[in-house]
């Protein structure tokens, strides 16, 4: 063998594994790239610190926009079940949901010039709570719907004074909802006839989101939406929709822009001018004593 | 008897009743001024005849026992009252403001002469609203049964209307009050702006003091406006409200509660074989049933409650006829309205 012979095999080898090492080096830097923007599940040492308390969702209102709150809401279906029996087609025919929908907006319609001003006025001036519940008592004509707003009410009240008020800093809200509590308990006197309290919801409702510090956009908001839930919950038991559907029609931008065009419809009614908007509603909740069978209490 | 010559000091659409009782027993207008383009006008008293009894013949027997106060007297009549606007209607910016005071144991009836059209204002832009507003103070044992042809807002109309009643213990009010969609013969239903009306009756007592008192017994407040009116009636042409309060009219209220309660049951299931023995029906079953055949072809649906000292009558029909029926037939079946306040306080359902 001639010495260049071998010389020039030993420089063919050495140019083969620069090939090799040129091409494992693309490799690891291919595969070190791949990896940064890939999800990685084992934290890294340099992720921020959580979020200040300000980013984090307002727990008070995750609270109270809770259906697991033990208010009894579900037991009212605001009217629909006597709509329905009064409509007897209506139930599941191809239109339902639509018939649904529009009864869901007179709800809501009805609410907001009824009782979002009693709502208002209770969460700017707590301190005013008990004429509210007084006036707003007079205003409630018909025994069912009186019966489904105490009920919520009083329920609510019992949540604030056992469960809920402990950690709340002393407020207008925080005073007039005790002094409330204890007022309601004291057994009425015939001389006394103009102190009177019943507990209606809207008012509560108010008084405890106001001491809890959730403002009152969120109260107004939640308080509609909370009612639009219990009222959809209704319609999927008395099989008016199923359970997807029915929490489509809760995330929908529709019910979002109902509750939205009610609430800046209403804003600026004093209680003075607060009245129903939906005199059929009068009707079918008024006449939900003559069903023949109920599974629910309104 | 008014002045044929009503006094014209008031101020445009001011309104004023004022009825006492003069000895023995005779009813007087001290007051009857109106102005344009509100119109007063009263026509033949009901007389009432010494065998008619009060309401309720157990406060009879109570009264008679307690002779320590005085007892009610009875008017020896009970005059009747058209409240009219020139035209038949109201224009726009027209604003009525009437006032009625009853004396100790007077009684008013008052009605009108058709439906209150309320006329759409001449440019839709800043037209200004039109409005009545009524307050009325009713004394211990006096009572006013206020019994109006509905009102009847036309497209395009702006109306707002207010009735407080301040009734003092033992008075007594009646009130109906009733919307139409508009006129339904050119197509117009429920096409108006905006339409607003507030009754309040409100309990006027003395507290242990001998001071007045006042507290807010009932508020019935409708807020038709925005968008889709109609689309909230529910194809009904017609809703009213009936209030009731005081001894006067309580067995008229018992009798609507009553009825209400016996309406039949809603889906509600027929178990019967229908080869039973037919049990024959009272004169009050017979009329009940007749009642309800009617109610279901007139679209009427209704409700009615004892709340707070009151009671409340809600009503929908599919049409101002079916509505007028139902209530005159009510109201003429229980008999008290004839009986108490006159022929005059029927009018408007006939």
């Amino acid at each position: 063998m001639s010495p260049s012979v071998d010389e020039q095999i030993l420089k063919d080898k050495i140019a083969r594994l620069d090939r090799q090492l040129c091409a494992a080096r693309v490799k690891l830097a291919e595969k070190a790239s791949a990896n940064v923007s890939s999800y990685s599940p084992t934290p890294s040492t340099h992720d921020p610190s959580p979020p200040p308390n300000v980013a984090l969702p307002n727990h008070s209102l995750l609270l109270l926009s809770d259906s697991a709150l033990p208010l009894g809401s579900f037991a009212f279906s605001s009217g629909l079940e006597s709509y329905l029996a009064h409509h007897p087609t209506a139930k599941g025919n191809p239109s339902c949901l639509d018939n649904f929908c529009s009864f869901l907006a007179l709800i809501l319609t009805s609410l907001a010039t009824t009782t979002l001003p009693y709502l208002i006025v209770a969460h700017k001036a707590p301190e005013n709570l008990q004429d509210l519940d007084a006036e707003l008592d007079a205003c409630t004509l018909c025994p069912v719907a009186r019966r489904a707003s105490v009920a919520q009410g009083k329920a609510l009240l019992t949540l604030w004074e056992r469960a809920l008020k402990d950690d709340v800093a002393v407020s207008p809200a925080v005073k007039a909802l005790g002094q409330f509590s204890r007022a309601i308990r004291v057994p009425r006197s015939r001389g006394d006839e103009d102190v009177e309290l019943s507990g209606h919801f809207a008012p509560i409702w108010a008084a405890a989101t106001s001491a809890m510090g959730i403002n009152l956009h969120e109260s107004a908001y939640t308080f509609l939406f909370n009612h639009a839930k219990a009222v959809v919950s209704a319609a999927v038991r008395a099989s008016v929709m199923g359970p997807y559907k029915a929490q489509g029609l809760l995330a929908s931008a529709w019910l979002r822009g109902e509750i939205e065009s009610a609430m800046e419809a209403n804003w600026g009614r004093s209680v003075e001018e607060a009245g129903q908007g939906v005199m059929m509603l009068d009707m079918w909740v008024g006449r939900h004593e003559l069903l023949y069978s109920r599974i629910f209490n309104s | 008897m008014p002045s044929p010559f009503p006094s014209t000091t008031s101020k445009p659409g001011h309104g004023s009743i004022h009825l006492t009782l003069l000895p023995p027993a005779l009813p007087t207008f001290s007051a009857l001024t109106y102005t344009y383009p509100l119109k007063l006008l009263p026509s033949t008293p009901h007389i009432l005849t010494s065998h008619v009894q009060t309401p309720n013949e157990s406060d009879a027997l109570f009264n008679a026992l307690n002779t320590t106060l005085s007892s009610p007297t009875r008017p020896s009549a009970v005059p009747l009252l058209f409240l009219l606007t020139y035209g038949g209607g109201l224009v726009s910016g027209d604003q009525i403001s009437l006032t009625i005071t009853l004396d100790r144991s007077t009684r008013l009836t008052t009605t009108t002469q058709g439906s209150t059209k309320i006329f759409k204002p001449p440019s839709p832009d800043g037209a200004p609203i039109t409005r009545q507003d009524l307050t009325v103070h009713i004394a211990p044992h006096a009572a006013l049964w206020l019994a109006p042809d509905p009102v009847q807002p036309f497209a395009e109309s702006l109306y707002a209307q207010t009735q407080i009643f301040e009734v003092e213990r033992e008075g007594s009010v009646g009130i109906v009050d009733w919307i139409v969609e508009g006129r339904r013969a050119r197509g117009e239903r429920w096409e108006f702006r905006g339409w607003r009306g507030r009754n309040e009756v409100w309990d006027i007592f003395a507290d242990g003091d001998g001071e007045e008192k006042r507290r807010m017994l009932v508020r019935d407040a409708v807020i038709l406006e925005g968008k889709d009116i109609r689309g909230r009636m529910d194809g009904k042409g017609v809703f009213g409200t009936v209030i009731l309060r005081g001894p006067l009219f309580k067995g008229l209220a018992e009798f609507f509660v009553e009825e209400f309660k016996a309406l039949p049951r809603i889906g509600g299931r027929d178990w019967g074989s229908g080869n039973e023995v037919k049990v024959p029906l009272t004169r009050t079953e017979e009329w009940r049933k007749r009642r309800l055949e009617r109610e279901r072809v007139d679209g009427v649906l209704w409700t009615a409650c004892h709340v707070r000292g009151c009671a409340v009558v809600k009503f929908a029909a599919s049409g101002v006829e079916g509505a007028r029926a139902w209530l005159g037939n009510i109201l003429k079946e229980e008999g008290s309205i004839g009986r108490d306040f006159g022929e005059g306080g029927l009018m408007f359902v006939r």
